[in-house]
């Protein structure tokens, strides 16, 4: 028997598990609900007072004219008190000192820079990294995007921070850019598809429990052959999902795309590979549904929440350290820094990343399966 | 011979699982493995079809080494594992078609085995059914199918008819007959006595990992007994007839419980004419039996009647 006949039949056998497809759509979706709720009630409780900041134009362009004149519109000055530095270490002490919150400079070539076509970066120099002079940032970004070519590169915010907390937001020349509102049902949608782990946990699971794997191991087939068409049964059949979350992702950018699919659709399969392994793995090793369950959806809302909280500028602590595990994070990396003109090393070396993982998780899944099946 | 298992040891920590055991099965034969819960059966036969790892021993199969030749020997092996093993999400023809698959069929002559399979289980009117609704007894006769879809030379049966109706019961000792007509060789594991007595041509009995008895169940029967008992139903008993019997040659007692005598002789004693001709001149004779020690008394007798984990 070839491989390709037990993937065959690992896939019939996944479509007729009806339940369990609806267990993989609608639990995701429920935590999506509940996350949503939570976060709208946390911003209900915020009890608003005027940020002081400060600005430092070492440009004089265009566009620091523009932003001038935005700083001083009413909806502005209702919530921020700003004033102008002369030096950008007059701004940077005032920073240090506490006296402001945050302080926005414009580089010197900063004009230059855009008219040539490169990417370049408003800067925000902030002790805190939770601020909301860099949502005001994206929003002068935002308006200005409607009349002129600056463009904010989208995937995050490309927030680099150095020690004391100075934050850079990258503009990028094309006219491309990553609301918030659309962070969140991708997110939303990347966790649903990372639930797919549970189908490999399952098929993994249910063979040990229904003693059909017996059938297998006194079968003159190889333990490799039978592991691999398992592994890959449950990854063609989590494969619709991720194309119709490629679809998704084409449905809504896919003017910016301009011919990048191909590296999305590279990102969301190996993403599919490392949830299949993922499942397949903490099936093999509790061989219990209920625990494999608990430690897959923990892994999943763990994963999506650093991501999430990444993607809104607020990661921090433990989160922050878990981002270097997350495939979610890589992947939301790739899909964003490819659409929205982000930068092509973290594209390179997040796809490194996840090639890496999933090599590295497809053969523990064959080691496993071959060794502690029984 | 077909099997030859020499020396076999299987430790588990502390545990000595199978110790020292050795076994021929000569093709053709039904060669019944009894022993209580815990004797180190299933752990052998584990063993055997390559599902547990011994410590040492060696084991030959269709004549050749077992670690040597493992996928080839397969090949020929039916496994019928005591619990349920097919999937349920698949109908009875498509799990047939996949575990023929593993064992190297296609294209018609699958479909020509499944079928046969099928039929030889009473199975075929089911085949498009989802096997999640079957009975417990058509469950089994599938578990059984599964395993003989591909027309093994040694079929190994781990207590195939646990927990079904009598009916389900009969048909597949009789379909076990069959397939020793048709030339296999069957190892048949079962707590059951009477279809131990009624299938095995061969029994081997173990206790805590060891082999305690091997032989006929006519020779296992000889080792173990050395009485023979007849218990005659009367019309009317009396101590007199009681004490007449007393005096025919090999009985050594003879007792009456209410209108039923019982007479116990050495065996081979041939006293059974006498018995009747005494019995028949003062009384009428309702009913007679000869009982004859049957395997359990044999398995009780070497097992011990203590209870087992």
């Amino acid at each position: 028997m070839n491989v390709l006949q037990i993937v065959y039949y690992t896939v019939l056998r996944n479509i007729r598990n009806w339940k369990l497809f609806l267990l993989l759509i609608g639990a995701p979706l429920v935590f999506y609900l509940i996350c949503a709720n939570v976060t709208t009630n946390v911003n209900q409780g915020i009890n608003f007072e005027k940020i002081k900041i400060a600005y430092f134009d070492a440009d004089g362009g265009l566009i620091a004219e523009q932003f001038d004149r935005f700083l001083r519109t009413k909806e502005i000055l209702t919530a921020f008190d700003i004033q102008k530095v002369d030096s950008l270490d007059d701004g940077n002490q005032m920073v240090k000192g506490g006296k402001i919150e945050a302080l926005i400079y414009f580089r010197k070539d900063f004009s230059k820079s855009l008219n040539q076509g490169k990417k370049t970066n408003i800067e925000i120099f902030s002790n805190k990294s939770v601020s909301a002079t860099r949502l005001m940032v994206e929003d002068f970004i935002n308006t200005v995007n409607a009349s002129s070519a600056i463009k904010k590169i989208a995937g995050d915010i490309n927030a680099k921070e150095i020690s004391s907390g100075i934050k850079q937001i990258a503009v990028s020349s094309t006219r491309k850019t990553l609301k918030d509102a659309d962070k969140y049902p991708f997110l939303g949608l990347m966790e649903m598809l990372a639930y797919g782990a549970l189908l490999g946990c399952f098929s993994v699971i249910n063979s040990i429990k229904k003693n059909t794997l017996i059938r297998f191991n006194i079968s003159p087939i190889n333990g490799f052959a039978y592991v691999s068409g398992q592994f890959l049964g449950n990854f063609s059949t989590l494969c619709p999902s991720s194309g119709l979350f490629i679809a998704y992702t084409y449905y809504v950018w896919g003017l910016l795309m301009q011919g990048n699919i191909l590296n999305i659709i590279l990102t969301f399969l190996l993403f599919t590979v490392i949830i299949t392994a993922l499942g397949m793995i903490v099936g093999y090793l509790t061989k219990k549904t209920g625990i494999s369950v608990l430690i897959i959806v923990c892994l999943n809302g763990l994963f999506t929440a650093a991501t999430l909280v990444w993607a809104t500028g607020t990661a921090r602590g433990f989160l922050k350290w878990i981002l270097f595990l997350s495939p979610h994070y890589y992947t939301y990396l790739i899909v964003t820094d490819t659409i929205f003109d982000g930068f092509t090393s973290r594209i390179q070396s997040s796809l490194i990343s996840m090639v890496m993982a999933a090599t590295v998780l497809t053969t523990l899944t064959i080691f496993l399966g071959r060794r502690k099946a029984v | 011979m077909l099997v030859e298992v020499r020396n076999l040891v299987k430790r588990y920590k502390d545990v000595l699982a199978v110790d020292n055991v050795s076994l021929t099965i000569e093709e053709g034969e039904i060669f019944g493995l009894l022993g209580p819960n815990g004797a180190g059966k299933t752990t052998a036969i584990n063993a055997m079809i390559g599902l547990t790892r011994v410590d040492s021993g060696e084991i030959i199969i269709f004549g050749k080494n077992f670690k040597d030749c493992e996928l080839e020997i397969k090949r020929n092996l039916g496994v019928v594992p005591q619990d349920i093993a097919f999937f349920e999400d698949l109908t009875s023809y498509e799990n047939l078609c996949y575990f023929g698959k593993l064992y190297g069929l296609n294209g018609s002559l699958l479909k020509e085995r499944v079928q046969e399979a099928l039929e030889f289980t009473g199975l075929l009117d089911k085949k498009k059914q989802n096997p999640k609704k079957f009975s417990n007894g058509m469950k089994r006769r599938l578990n059984i199918a599964c395993a003989l879809v591909h027309h093994p030379k040694l079929i190994i049966m781990d207590e195939p008819t646990v927990g079904i109706d009598p009916q389900s019961r009969n048909h597949i000792l009789q379909s076990i007959k069959q397939l020793n007509k048709k030339g296999s060789t069957i190892i048949y594991i079962s707590h059951y006595m009477e279809e131990i007595e009624e299938l095995c041509t061969r029994i081997v009995i173990m206790d805590h990992g060891r082999v305690i008895v091997k032989g006929t169940k006519e020779e296992l029967k000889a080792q173990m007994t050395s009485d023979e008992r007849v218990v005659v139903e009367l019309s009317t008993a009396n101590y007199t007839l009681v004490d007449n019997i007393k005096k025919l040659s090999g009985v050594k007692d003879a007792y009456v419980n209410g209108n039923e005598l019982t007479v116990i002789s050495q065996k081979n004693s041939n006293n059974l004419n006498g018995i009747i001709d005494h019995v028949s001149e003062s009384s009428e004779i309702i009913s007679l039996n000869v009982e004859q020690p049957s395997l359990e008394t044999v398995f009780l007798t070497l097992t011990g009647r203590s209870l087992r984990d």
